[in-house]
């Protein structure tokens, strides 16, 4: 448990009993524009090859960018049948997307782990899921404003990289396909 | 909503086959079709579940399902900042009174509405359209499902058999424990394993810990805790009996600990067929599995470290990952399960298979017989023998055909480790599964005083430091698992422990639904030339 679970775990002490409460983002989506600098480290993918992420960063597609890890619980799900219908949607253009998911749990994330996340959800190419060092990926986390001390505590963050300026549309929330799409077309347009 | 009509036209047409694959499922067959259905989100007919989480994503049951939000026991979870509230028969068919928490982040608080108990409607209306019995509308993040009549029917029924009664072992004041121990381990090791969770019964029993509820009454949650000692003796083969013996005659809850000098298998197969819960025993020799589920252990043991080796030498690049490799391991457990770990993770890498040969004890090998396996060319070699390993490397030093490399097991040579031949010391990797030393007594300062404050014994085996640490979780554990004492929900709780980085033994352990290895590293290290070497690591806690 995070911080959080802490503090809840500490209310049920109290008030004996667990657990309670409603999702703290069920308010919607919070939405801000933002400029992040990708940090210059190795990471590897599902198939095990190195992958230098400014480079990916700077890819000329689109790039959605979001911090997932293989066993999370209810957020992570989410996330990435989120990331499973935008590929959908682009269908065979799937690789004109770039979307990137970084691991917030690298010691158990390995490339057969994340592989067989990937194959749960249908991924096309166009998806890389990236593990690392605890380190390098503590940089990228930080990078984007999303660091988190521990894996439970982490919430649900969506980026995308605006083609035009290589600003970042930060999105705070679970979205919907059509939430998505619609973020996703501001982002790329020319 | 065009998905959702879509996929319901999908439901239409899969249900008609449906209903005569249900009518007749006996009460066995309905339990197993409900549990596949919470498990691997597929439906009696075969077909993945379907379902729409936030209007319009659509997912299918084989992405996720019930049980990778509310998990195994169903009791839920909590992470970040969503509650996962609890789906077990219990708690949906019992009313919720008035709760309220906070949450963390943004000081942020909150109240959950009473409801009433669920009935089959009731419920059948939340999972399809996602309102509860006070017509309160559900978190986008729970999925609102698709399903017909007859599948909602055996999902019901599984979530209403789902943690609905307290597992054996535990009476309303009392929850019973054990520890399993073999008749080949000695007194000390005995001793030291059994320190730590002595103190931890001591603790719990005390008054201290007797915590009251708001309203100034005892603790609902609060067991006294009885640990029994399983004294199992002989050949492995009759373990088995031995166990159900016991557990026939004072069942338990889950075991705690415990040591054996062998294979743990026994005890794991024991605890997986009868679904007892076995929290981080001392073993070298866990049973290595990507499914099983009740024996949570600290590592992968010598596997691990094999398997770190692969990982080691296939980032190396520079020609030193394309070499010939040999792998000689000694017959017997510790030598086979390096081996093993070493070529699964070197096969996963797409290369090709080590040269492997197994030595007999007491068998000694020429450099010339070791260099002819790698067939006259360069070659990498791994070593997974005891301190017969020494002579051989001494040897090997004046030998003109030497391997670029060599890989030995710390846990393989132990005390020899020191005695590594300084001449070879610049060419030799060593396996280290354990935090580094020279960092230890910082990081995990404050376990080690508390150790000695209380007087434990101390032991190089690293046991006692190892039953401290699960008498820690257990008790982080104990907090989480309030009144659910289900055995599949403690396994939950513990997955849903925080990264551990302050103990003795390991750099971290970390914790997650299935996850059943809590630490997951192992340094390649080098000796340095001194009479009492220091460690210089080569690797990180874990490699990619
Ligand atoms: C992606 C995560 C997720 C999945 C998958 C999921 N749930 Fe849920 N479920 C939740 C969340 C979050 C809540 C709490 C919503 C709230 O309180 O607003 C919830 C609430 C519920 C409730 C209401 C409990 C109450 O006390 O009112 C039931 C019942 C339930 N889920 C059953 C199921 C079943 C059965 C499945 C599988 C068929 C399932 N859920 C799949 C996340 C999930």
């Amino acid at each position: 448990m995070g911080q959080i679970g802490r503090v809840v775990a500490l209310a049920c002490l109290l008030a004996a009993f667990f657990p309670q409460g409603a999702p703290a983002f069920d308010a919607g989506v919070k939405r801000s524009v933002e400029n992040y600098t990708a940090p210059d480290v190795v990471l590897v993918n599902q198939d095990g090859r190195k992958v230098r992420f400014k480079e990916l960063m700077a890819s000329s597609k689109p790039v959605v960018l979001d911090f997932i890890y293989g066993t999370c619980t209810t957020i992570c799900p989410v996330l990435s049948a989120g990331y499973s219908n935008l590929q959908q949607k682009f269908g065979t253009d799937s690789a004109k997307v770039q979307l990137v998911s970084v691991s917030i749990d690298p010691e158990n994330d390995t490339p057969k782990v994340m592989r067989e996340y990937l194959k749960r959800y249908r991924a096309r190419p166009g998806w890389d899921f990236l593990t690392g060092s605890r380190a390098d990926v503590d940089k990228v986390m930080r990078a984007y404003s999303a660091y988190v001390p521990n894996k439970m505590s982490h919430y649900p963050l969506t980026l995308i990289r605006n083609g035009r300026d290589g600003k970042w549309i930060r999105l705070y929330g679970l979205l919907s396909t059509a939430e998505f799409m619609a973020e996703f077309e501001k982002a790329s347009k020319p | 909503m065009k998905a959702r009509a879509f996929l319901l036209s999908m439901l239409v047409l899969s249900a008609v086959p449906l209903a005569a694959a249900t009518s007749g499922a006996g009460g066995d067959e309905a339990f197993r079709l409900g549990e596949r259905m919470y498990r691997q989100g597929i439906l009696p007919s075969g077909e993945p579940m379907q379902a729409v989480v936030k209007g319009d994503v659509a997912v299918e049951g084989t992405m996720f399902t019930c049980v990778s939000c509310h998990l195994r026991g169903g009791v839920g979870s909590f992470e970040g900042g969503v509650v996962t509230l609890p789906t077990n028969g219990r708690n949906l068919f019992s009313p919720r009174h008035d709760r309220y928490g906070i949450s963390g982040e943004e000081g942020l608080k909150f109240v959950l509405k009473p409801r009433p108990a669920y009935t089959n409607e009731t419920l059948a209306t939340v999972l399809r359209d996602g309102f509860d019995p006070t017509e309160r509308e559900m978190a986008v993040a729970m999925p609102r499902y698709l399903l017909g009549d007859s599948e909602m029917a055996i999902l019901i029924a599984y979530l209403k058999s789902l943690s609905s009664e307290y597992s054996p072992g535990v009476s309303d004041n009392l929850i019973r424990f054990a520890t399993v121990v073999t008749d080949d381990v000695s007194r000390e090791d005995r001793a030291a394993m059994l320190a730590p969770l002595k103190a931890f019964v001591g603790m719990n029993n005390g008054a201290k810990r007797k915590y009251k509820g708001v309203g100034g009454g005892k603790d609902p949650a609060y067991r006294q805790v009885a640990l029994d000692i399983w004294e199992i003796t002989g050949p492995p083969d009759g373990w088995r009996a031995q166990l159900e013996a016991y557990s026939r005659k004072e069942p338990v809850f889950a075991l705690l600990g415990g040591i054996t000098g062998g294979d743990w298998r026994p005890i794991h197969d024991f605890s997986e067929a009868n679904r007892i819960p076995c929290l981080f025993p001392v073993t070298d020799f866990p049973v290595v599995s990507d499914n099983d589920w009740y024996t949570l252990y600290f590592s992968k043991g010598f596997y691990q470290e094999g398997d770190a080796v692969a990982r080691h030498l296939g980032g190396l690049g520079d020609g030193a990952s394309e070499e010939t490799v040999v792998q000689l391991f000694l017959d017997g457990g510790a030598g086979k399960a390096l081996a093993a770990g070493f070529r699964d993770a070197w096969l996963e890498q797409g290369r090709r298979a080590p040269v492997e040969k197994m030595v007999r004890p007491g068998e000694s090998l020429t450099h010339g017989e070791i260099a002819g396996l790698a067939g006259g060319k360069p070659f990498t070699l791994l070593l997974w023998l005891d301190d017969a390993a020494i002579p051989l490397l001494e040897r090997m030093t004046d030998d003109p055909v030497r391997p670029s490399a060599v890989y030995v097991s710390s846990g393989m040579l132990k005390a020899s480790l020191g005695s590594l031949p300084v001449k070879v010391r610049g060419a030799t990797f060593v396996t280290w599964p354990w935090r580094l030393p020279q960092v230890g007594k910082g990081a995990a300062g404050a376990a080690l005083a508390w150790l000695k404050a209380a007087r434990m014994p101390t032991d190089r085996k690293r046991i006692v430091t190892r039953m401290y640490a699960l008498t820690r979780l257990l008790s982080d554990a104990q907090m989480m698992l309030r009144e659910n004492f289900y055995r599949d929900n403690f396994l939950d709780v513990v997955s849903n422990e925080e990264d551990k980085a302050d103990y003795p033994d390991y750099e971290r352990l970390s914790f997650g639904p299935g996850q059943r290895y809590a630490s997951k590293g192992c340094y390649i290290v080098q000796l340095s030339p001194d009479a009492a070497p220091t460690l210089i690591p080569r690797s990180g806690w874990v490699t990619h």
